[in-house]
């Protein structure tokens, strides 16, 4: 299980290395190209802009290619449908008016009578130390 | 507005805002170092800030779930919704000085990788929990933490209008509704993680209470939306066009507003609601920027009068606006395109609800 949450975590790592990379030149040239506003924008646009071009990095590529085939035209926004958000927005109060109480409901009902912080804090030096000791 | 973009545009209201904000959250940590070092001499400054991060960014998280549904429902909680995205981004930093902490005290000391070791060190093996499913001391709680990291990062990465602009409004939009998702796994995170091994009532209620407030809330708005949107379908299917509030309309003074491709000029006199042309039949002016002076609408440019109920001047003027049906539904106003004959005399909408009718037919097509 270990070994998957390593290759999880080092897959996380890579995805934002490459951000960090794309993060360059995007804000060389390829933000500019995108969004004419951000041509003479300030140092701290920038930054506060940066967390998320290194997270969304695969959308900002996507869309600066677009753009750099077709030079002069807007990409085409995609439609603004209010009713359908709103539908997903109320899903998602339903939804959590249903399972939140479940959950919470469980969590409380099952609460063991002992000190769980000691179970876990056993449980993971275990975890943590079993590697050294047993090699 | 500006052509370029900003880092933050920061005005009075904002910084008063950002003040309270920082302010009351500060206050509010304090208080909770106090009674936790009053309540256990032990305790250490590094379990401290944990809780006191924790509880919060929870706290402003609860805050900013309600302002949405609250600016809804009543239009004075308006200003708390003006600068919410820095409630938000405020709201991720604390929950990251949480996680950060927490990565640092509870995952830093042993052989594993901090990161990896948040996922799997409480769980041991989740097969385990899962054969026993109420064993709780092995529930895998932090992952559900790291999940609402991600999305609250996420949201407060994006926050900027440049992303709302380039992402474009569905997106960005379906994009933040992600905050339920993190609210549930806050939940799960805490009543799976904290709430187990702290023995006492006091978390729990609150927790409680908070879903409940904020379940309260989403669900009456969410059903006074609903009876909107149907009263604007069944209105739409008759023809009406949504063109405003009735808390947009002030007695004696228009409104304008669209109507397919033209301009309405609607007007509250006397508790009726009366459509008019919105252009003016002297030289185009606004009618919808005038108001009603001795029963006549007037315009705002050159002071020319039309009767509210017919639109036509008043003698010895014979210039006529065309007239339109009007229907008031709960707070909604709407305009039916089609205009009456003109010089038909209408009754104007009750402002209380119901429709206009044509008291008298006119003359002219």
């Amino acid at each position: 299980m270990d070994a998957l949450w390593s290759l999880v975590v080092a897959l996380g790592a890579l995805y934002v290395v490459l951000g960090v990379l794309f993060a360059i030149p995007f804000h060389i040239g390829g933000m500019a190209r995108l969004d004419a506003g951000t041509r003479d924008a300030s140092f701290l646009f920038r930054l506060l802009v940066s967390p998320g071009v290194i997270a969304l990095w695969p959308v900002l590529l996507v869309k600066w290619r677009r753009r750099m085939r077709r030079p002069g035209l807007a990409s085409p926004a995609s439609p603004f449908r209010p009713r359908t958000l709103r539908g997903a927005h109320g899903l998602m109060i339903m939804l959590g008016a249903v399972v939140i109480p479940l959950l919470l409901g469980a969590a409380l009902i099952f609460r063991p009578s002992f000190r769980v912080d000691e179970v876990r804090n056993a449980t993971a030096e275990t975890v943590d130390v079993q590697p050294e000791s047993n090699p | 507005m500006s052509v370029t973009y900003r880092g933050v545009h920061w005005n009075r209201q904002k910084r008063t805002y950002d003040v309270a904000m920082v302010g009351g959250v500060a206050l509010g940590m304090a208080a909770f170092g106090g009674v936790s070092v009053a309540a256990n001499p032990n305790i250490t400054t590094e379990t401290i800030i944990l809780r006191a991060t924790s509880f919060s960014a929870l706290l402003l998280l609860h805050v900013v779930l309600c302002i949405g549904p609250l600016a809804r429902l009543d239009r004075r909680f308006l200003p708390l919704l003006y600068n919410r995205r820095h409630l938000g981004v405020f709201t991720f930093l604390l929950a990251l000085v949480h996680a950060v902490f927490a990565t640092l005290q509870f995952h830093s000391f042993g052989d594993a990788f901090p990161l990896t070791s948040v996922f799997f060190a409480y769980g041991g093996d989740y097969a385990a929990f899962v054969n026993r499913i109420s064993d709780i001391a092995h529930f895998p709680f932090e992952p559900f933490g790291v999940i609402a990291l991600v999305i609250l990062f996420l949201m407060a990465a994006t926050s900027h209008d440049f992303w709302l602009r380039n992402l474009g409004a569905s997106w960005w939009k379906a994009l933040h509704i992600g905050v339920y998702v993190a609210y549930g796994a806050v939940l799960v995170h805490v009543a799976f993680g904290f709430l187990q091994a702290d023995r006492g009532l006091l978390y729990p209620i609150m927790m409680v209470v908070g879903f409940v407030a904020i379940a309260i809330l989403h669900l009456t708005s969410f059903v006074r939306e609903r009876r909107t949107d149907l009263a604007i379908r069944a209105a739409e299917a008759d023809g009406y066009i949504h063109v405003c509030g009735v808390s947009d309309l002030r007695e004696g003074w228009g409104h304008a507003a669209m109507l397919r491709y033209d301009r309405v000029a609607v007007y509250l006199h006397e508790g009726l609601v009366y459509a008019l042309s919105n252009v003016c039949r002297h030289q185009a002016g606004p009618i919808g920027e005038g108001k009603v002076i001795d029963g006549a609408v007037t315009c705002p440019w050159h002071g020319w009068n039309y009767r509210i109920e017919d639109g036509v001047s008043p003698p010895p003027f014979n210039e006529v606006l065309p007239t339109y049906r009007v229907r008031v539904e709960g707070d909604h106003v709407f305009v039916h395109p089609d205009a009456h004959r003109l010089e038909a005399r209408s009754t104007g909408a009750p402002l209380s609800g119901g429709e206009s009718e044509v008291a008298s037919s006119g003359g002219l097509e």
